[in-house]
């Protein structure tokens, strides 16, 4: 029982939190937005500080059901600094625009426990379970509360797009726990090794492959997030943009990698495919976009591949998993700075801004335009923002592994995403001010969103200049 | 020592940046004193130097253990006097910048300050990595300084500079990574170390596709024709300070990174390829000579006259010929020197006149003697005037190529007589002839002005004259480049 309470600790306190703040909803409804917010970072960060314990429990002790190795702690640690940094960000932003505060805070929360219970999942219905959980929040943040057409439309079409990917899941577990009789990934292991490479087998495997592309958005399975991301409001963009990939891609590796070592071969080729496909596509549609949210978008799109190179290129061994681990960091450091200033110059501006709207930015708004500028550089990978190392870490592995080609379609794709983020960078310096107007004054009440906007570029900054910094506290919060 | 080099700039970068907008004069001393405080430092460097191959100066420490890159700087021979050029035309730029440059002065003076950094870094970093971070980063103050500060097409030239080099450099990149996952297979150690990578001798097909890899890098940035044609417009477009700065340090990244990293890794490799690039080497040095030949834009005319003599240096380089080698070196110091003046020149009549058209200048000699003898001491170090500091460099250069590849050495020698007849006429269209008349009222050089150029004058008199400290320096760098 007590292994059961550790390893499950900070999902389990996450919950205690979103309880707290059900309760206090029904007695303060539509009041006290910010201490249901407190809570809710309360809680974030307690279960941040649990994580590293869950390591301890053995996973033959929790049924085959849930693992709480290295790659869980690591995975998890992004996925709450996501989640807070996003609470961080839309705090304000809600409490302005409506008085349903405190039910932002606890579908936050509970996203969050649904992608850390796919992390940790080491049976298909847990993670099945997770990925619903998961979903189900994020259907309804997509479209929280903003009476706008597009926002509405995006939702729905999450809701179609991800009920489809769901249905596609299940369908394969079925088909796996047709041929096999299991769903624990332990088990499935050993029957692999078996050798039975039963042909339902590969099916199912087949229809989750597709369903995890899906959800993480790998091209040709993209095409839903574009729209969902245009649409949501910011902050839910932000963190839909960066948390499901964190989860996504922790499941991927466990089924993938680990789940069936010896037919990795077999699968090798269909990820890696995906991943040329995903960085070429999402590169390219980038190029195209006028609206910078949707280049965001595509660029989130782009960036799936190159952490899809670091599943392949982790091949057998989770262990393996240091570049996904630091990418999906760097990753959430610097795509949250980006939205979030997004959403400062939002608030700013009181529109949505195409790239050329930033004209002159750099000069009206000194800090946030250098900010903003770290930010596409970092995602543009271009040293010494975390970006680089991040990106230059991937490629390594894959590299090594033997995804020569990968590695070089993937340096291609950098070059076109060059051009895209340095074009919003030049705007933001280069193109003359339409109004002219020098130094205009600074949207105010933002402070939480200005402060999670510097704390989201001190993280950018250290990952890029010293990453050992990062790495080691990851190795000493796992290894004790 | 070396880290002050790098991050004094940046600290002061960082001072200036907190410092209010209206405190300008202060931000103009704040900048001359870190740039006057930097070359201090870098003359002490040179004066500490020991004349012996190896690295000095070293700092090293574990940076990213995990994948073995290391926070490692050193200095010997080849890069020694290019970081003592680089540190001696930060103030040159700073001074030419305090009289001319009106616009945002504050950030422009940061943007310079981060870009000197990052040049001094290149040549400082003796990790790959490293130096790959400090290669990258320096391009974001370049295009900022071409994007916010140059003329009227600053916009394509600045992005199209970046997109330029970036790509090359991602090429670099993957050539990086080959020979890094190599050297660790075959030794167990895995390390960007690049004292450590130059021990191993690759097989030759790695080096022939690693060669490649770097070498695009490179040549994009020296520029080699036919990859030369961002240059053209970065110079055109740049203000004053970043043609100088472009023209006197950054193209050296290329031809020091063919030196520093191609030659030492890929021994082979570089045998193999050297008739081509030669090949390369001349054609850039007689293209980039001839069209000089026909541009009435004076920037223009310099900026194809850079990729002339960056094509001595290439061919020098690839004579593998210890006088070839030493002269390339010397040729980039003396080519730093005397084209940052020239491209100061132009500034100077540029912020006077508001002109760059050769036709539409002329008999500047009746208004401004001093001015007239300044640009013609200078073009006249450009032709290589024996007792300048272009002749020693052109002529080790000569002799290099001539020993190893004879046939070479004829086109070598024709692009210094085109050079000679460019820069000849172009003096006797400036500053010979007649005054046009609305030119009239032109005043010569002010004190600032005569500042920023002293120190670029007695450089090239020395070096002309008595390039004996200077070679010594180089020299003692050779054997181990050759050796392998």
């Amino acid at each position: 029982m007590n292994d059961i309470l550790t390893a499950c600790g900070p999902e389990l306190l996450l919950l205690g939190g979103v309880v707290l703040i059900t309760v206090l909803e029904s007695i303060w409804p539509a009041r006290g937005l910010m201490a249901k917010a407190v809570i809710g970072l309360a809680s974030l960060a307690a279960a941040f500080v649990l994580l590293p314990a869950t390591a301890a429990v053995s996973s033959e002790m929790l049924a085959g059901l849930w693992s709480g190795d290295r790659l869980s702690v690591v995975f998890k640690s992004v996925i709450l600094l996501a989640a807070a940094l996003s609470l961080l960000m839309s705090i304000e932003e809600i409490g302005r625009r409506s008085k349903a505060g405190g039910e932002f805070v606890i579908l936050v929360l509970l996203a969050a426990v649904g992608m850390m219970i796919m992390v940790s999942g080491i049976d298909l219905i847990v993670i099945l379970l997770g990925l619903e959980l998961m979903a189900v929040s994020f259907y309804i943040l997509a479209g929280f509360t903003w009476a706008r057409a597009s926002t509405t439309e995006g939702a729905l079409k999450y809701v179609i797009s991800g009920l489809f990917a769901s249905a596609l899941l299940m369908y394969g577990i079925s088909l796996v726990y047709g041929a096999t009789g299991a769903t624990g990934l332990e088990r499935l292991a050993t029957v692999a090794r078996g050798g039975a490479s039963d042909s339902l087998v590969l099916a199912g495997l087949a229809f989750i492959a597709c369903g995890l592309a899906f959800k993480m958005g790998a091209a040709p399975f993209q095409m839903w997030m574009p729209d969902v991301l245009e649409g949501a409001p910011t902050p839910v963009a932000g963190y839909l943009a960066v948390g499901p990939k964190v989860a996504v891609l922790a499941v991927a590796t466990r089924i993938f990698a680990a789940g069936f070592p010896g037919w990795f071969a077999l699968w090798g080729p269909v990820w890696w495919s995906l991943a040329a496909l995903t960085i070429l596509w999402g590169n390219l549609a980038a190029l195209a976009q006028e609206n910078l949210k949707r280049m965001l978008a595509y660029s989130s799109v782009a960036h799936v591949g190159y952490l899809l190179i670091a599943v392949v290129s982790s091949g057998n061994s989770p262990e393996a998993s240091g570049p996904l681990a630091f990418y999906l960091l760097a990753y959430a450091f610097m795509n949250l700075g980006a939205f979030g200033a997004l959403l400062w110059f939002e608030r700013a501006t009181g529109t949505e801004l195409a790239w050329r709207d930033l004209a002159g930015f750099g000069r009206r708004y000194p800090l946030m335009g250098g900010l903003f500028a770290l930010f596409l550089l970092s995602l543009a990978g271009i040293p010494p923002t975390a970006g680089f190392p991040a990106k230059f870490w991937v490629f390594l592995e894959g590299w090594r592994a033997g995804y020569q080609g990968l590695v070089v379609v993937a340096l291609l794709g950098s070059a076109i995403g060059a051009y895209y983020y340095l074009r919003a960078v030049y705007a933001l310096y280069l193109l003359p001010d339409p109004d002219g107007a020098e130094g205009a004054a600074s949207p105010t009440g933002f402070c939480l969103l200005t402060s999670m906007i510097l704390l989201a570029a001190v993280g950018t900054a250290i990952a890029g200049v010293v990453p050992r910094v990062f790495i080691e506290i990851a190795a000493k919060a796992v290894l004790g | 020592m070396l880290s002050v080099l790098v991050f004094g700039p940046v600290a002061g970068a960082l001072l200036l940046a907190l410092l209010p907008q209206s405190r300008v004069r202060l931000a103009r001393g704040l900048s001359l004193a870190v740039t006057l405080a930097v070359f201090g430092v870098s003359v002490g460097l040179w004066c500490g130097f020991e004349t012996h191959a190896g690295f000095q100066f070293v700092e090293r420490l574990g940076w990213i253990p995990t994948i073995g890159a290391e926070y490692h700087l050193g200095v010997d021979g080849l890069s020694l006097l290019l970081v003592l050029l680089t540190a001696l035309l930060g103030p040159v730029v700073v001074l030419f910048s305090m009289q001319h440059v009106r616009i945002r002065e504050k950030a422009y003076y940061i943007t310079l300050l981060f870009l000197q950094a990052g040049l001094t870094g290149v040549f400082v970093a003796l990790d790959l990595m490293l130096f790959y971070i400090f290669w990258e980063a320096m391009l974001i103050p370049m295009f900022l300084l071409i994007g916010i500060w140059g003329g009227p097409r600053r916009i394509y030239a600045s992005v199209k500079f970046f997109l330029y080099t970036l790509a090359g450099s991602l090429l670099m990149l993957a050539a990086m990574i080959a020979v890094y996952l190599h050297h660790g297979a075959r030794t167990g150690v895995y390390t960007f170390d690049l004292v450590a990578l130059t021990q191993l001798s690759y097989p030759p097909q790695l080096q022939v596709w690693a060669f490649l890899g770097f070498f695009v890098a490179f040549a994009i940035k020296v520029p080699l024709v036919p990859f030369h044609t961002w240059l053209p417009d970065a110079h055109v477009e740049a203000p004053t300070a970043g043609s100088v700065v472009l023209a006197g340090v950054l193209l050296k990244m290329g031809t020091y990174g063919l030196m520093r990293f191609s030659l030492p890794l890929f021994p082979d490799a570089s045998r193999y390829f050297a008739p081509e690039v030669l090949t390369l080497a001349v054609v850039g040095i007689i293209y980039g000579a001839v069209l000089a030949l026909a541009q009435d834009d004076l920037k223009k005319l310099i900026a194809y006259s850079s990729i002339s003599h960056l094509g001595f240096v290439v061919a020098g380089i690839f004579s593998f010929d210890p006088r070839g080698e030493a002269g390339a070196v010397l040729q980039m110091i003396g080519h730093g020197l005397i084209t940052g003046a020239l491209f100061l020149c132009v500034g100077m009549i540029y912020e006077r006149t508001h002109q760059r058209s050769i036709p539409l200048l002329g008999g500047l000699a009746h208004r401004m003697p001093v001015y007239a003898t300044v640009l013609a001491f200078f073009a006249l170090a450009s032709l290589g005037l024996p007792g300048l500091a272009g002749f020693v460099g052109e002529f080790l250069i000569l002799i290099g190529v001539f020993a190893a590849a004879p046939a070479f050495a004829v086109g070598v020698a024709v692009g210094i007589v085109l050079g000679a007849a460019y820069l000849l006429w172009m003096l006797q269209r400036v500053i010979f002839g007649t005054l046009p008349e609305k030119y009239a009222g032109l005043g010569d050089l002010t004190t600032l002005e005569v500042l920023a150029l002293a120190p670029l004058v007695v450089f090239t008199i020395w070096v002309g004259v008595a390039p004996r400290p200077f070679l010594q320096v180089i020299e003692s760098a050779i054997p181990a480049l050759l050796s392998r």
